[in-house]
């Protein structure tokens, strides 16, 4: 098997591992990028709709431009990348087992950046009832289909879901000359973020139905018909509302799953909450020197975040490898040091935190990112640590498709007392939303 | 009705004043335009500069950014290509300026930026290439 070295190999070659990769390679590091398909981008290839780039690059980019722009710099950099390429294993150590058409290939690494993306929730995850019939599809694939491959996947769409891939395709659809019948969401809010909604759905009269859901798929071997029902506030089907609608494609945008089968080969733990690896501040898993970021870690809404994020992961990662190679030469063990830290986890009304811990102390400031579960009109975010309220924010509005940030600054962090080993017991960092009375 | 539909349908207030929602930028601020005999005369809540231009444009001529594909043939294989109007277009215009990207057919390679329908149905606005395409590439 051939063998190789590297200070930092990245697993995944879409905006996030492309963005870790540079400033890894800024930073000084041997870098290499593993990635499955036969070029780089990721999913940023099919999304051709316009709309990202717009806080990174202060301008409006189409997924493809947004791409090729890091697609350039990455060729000019002296990264390696490997196409074509499937990682099948990655161990505890940081040992990369790769397999291409050249064959079988080892990747020793000094640190691992896990940037792997995030995966579409298919038919099974939410148990729809009926016939198995073509014609049912995941919005991102049906994307893939019209974008990039000139298949049209039907003449009569319906959606199931309000996520921005099923708004983004209902445009694509209707511009391509097929008629989308409407979008259907089980909660009584919509999922993916406004300007979608308008821009997509309003500006061509594609009605939403909230509180709606698929009850049954009808037709064999095609689809012929959905039945779709309106359901309580406990998401119980209200029987008189069951409703059929003739249709022959139905588009499912139902949530991603970032792709963490490998992350749990080489031991990382998963937050059961984002189904993303267990991260602190550097975006460190609970392995050390395997990092994080991007999809994989959480689902974001705006690749312009997914490229901060994986900026930081890239130069912790170099920071790792680099430092890790300089005590070997000292002689000296890291490993042996204690990192102290202090959990940080979601409170009231908020979905979950990334990270998950924070060490102490720090000299920089932290990067809290985190989700309402539901929309509020008026509420504020409120971190503390015990009944000690460390930051409060103004009261606003927030909705769960808008990925939220706080900055904590190193002394409100340092005050706090952390876990030094782990029999020591630390109050946790509590992130929570409180809705305030106007 | 969506909660969603119902914001759109109740923007329209009173003849002084109009609620837009800025799409421009993910921060979707929500803009009051006071008109003045049915003129623009002041705007309110805009998060930039940007925001009083889009919302001008809101309550006279919408104008939206097309994204589509086109199709490229390389040597014996076709792909697509992906491509955008370079500015905004209005919004009456998208169904015709659909129909004239659909014709469109290109031979080759190109560069991203490459015009590839010029001056789409009389906007001024070209229609360009967003991504690069090499005749040896895979994606063909």
């Amino acid at each position: 098997m051939k063998q190789l070295n590297y200070d930092v190999v990245i697993i995944g070659g879409g905006p996030a591992g492309m963005a870790a990769a540079l400033k890894a390679k800024e930073k000084g590091a041997t870098v290499a990028i593993i990635e499955r398909n036969d070029e780089l981008g990721g999913i940023l290839n099919q999304c051709i709709h316009s709309g990202f780039g717009l806080s990174y690059f202060k301008q409006e980019l189409t997924g493809p431009e947004y791409a090729e722009l890091f697609i350039n710099q990455v060729a000019t950099t002296g990264i390696d990348v490997y196409l074509k390429t499937m990682v099948i294993d990655l161990s505890q150590d940081r040992q990369v087992k790769a397999m291409n058409e050249d064959g079988m290939l080892l990747l020793c690494a000094g640190a691992i950046v896990l940037a792997m993306g995030c995966r579409e929730r298919t038919r099974g995850a939410i148990k729809i009832p009926g016939s198995r019939p073509a014609g049912v599809l995941t919005a991102g694939l049906a994307q893939r289909y019209v974008n990039i491959e000139n298949r049209k996947p039907g003449e009569r769409v319906v959606i199931l879901g309000s996520g921005d891939i099923g708004l983004i395709m209902a445009r694509r659809l209707t511009l391509e000359g097929m008629q989308v019948l409407g979008v259907y969401e089980l909660m009584p809010y919509a999922n993916g973020l406004y300007r979608n909604i308008k821009n997509c759905l309003d500006d061509f009269d594609i009605p939403l139905h909230l509180s709606t859901t698929v009850t049954n798929i009808i037709g064999h071997p095609h689809l012929e018909a959905i039945e779709v029902a309106k359901v309580d506030e406990n998401f119980k089907v209200i029987e008189e509302t069951r409703e059929v609608v003739p249709c022959d494609t139905l588009l499912l945008s139902i949530g991603l799953i970032p792709e963490n089968e490998l992350s749990q080969k080489s031991g990382v733990s998963l937050n059961p909450r984002t189904n993303g690896p267990l991260v602190n501040e550097e975006l460190e898993t609970d392995q050390p020197g395997i990092f994080a970021c991007g999809n994989v870690l959480h689902v974001h809404d705006l690749v312009d975040n997914v490229t901060l994020e994986a900026e930081a992961a890239g130069a912790a990662a170099a920071v790792y490898a680099l430092q890790q190679k300089v005590e070997a030469m000292a002689g000296e063990n890291r490993s042996a040091k204690n990192k102290s830290t202090i959990p940080l986890g979601p409170g009231e009304n908020v979905g979950y935190t990334v990270p998950a811990k924070l060490t102490s102390p720090t000299k920089k400031a932290a990067r809290i990112l985190f989700r309402v579960r539901k929309p509020l009109e008026n509420a504020e975010v409120i971190i503390q640590s015990g009944k000690k309220i460390i930051y409060q924010g103004k009261p606003r509005a927030f909705k769960p498709s808008v990925m939220e940030e706080v900055q904590l600054n190193p002394d409100e962090i340092n005050g706090l007392k952390a876990m030094s080993d782990q029999n020591s017991v630390a109050l946790p960092i509590i992130v929570s939303v409180r809705e305030v009375k106007q | 009705m969506s909660r969603y539909k119902s914001e759109i349908k109740s923007e329209i207030k009173s003849e002084e004043e109009i609620k837009v929602c800025c799409t421009t930028c993910p921060k979707e601020c929500v803009i009051t335009v006071h008109l003045k005999k049915g003129v623009m005369d002041r705007v309110e809540g805009e998060g930039c500069k940007r925001g009083k231009k889009f919302a001008q444009k809101e309550i006279t001529t919408p104008e939206r950014t097309l994204t589509s594909t086109v199709m490229v043939k390389c040597g014996d294989k076709a792909c697509l290509l992906p491509v955008k109007t370079a500015g905004p277009i209005p919004k009456k215009a998208m169904a015709l300026a659909m129909d004239a990207i659909r014709k469109t057919k290109l031979t080759g390679s190109c560069q991203m930026g490459d015009v590839v329908i010029a001056d789409i149905c009389g906007t001024g606005v070209d229609v360009v290439a967003c991504r690069s395409i090499k005749e040896e590439n895979h994606a063909c």
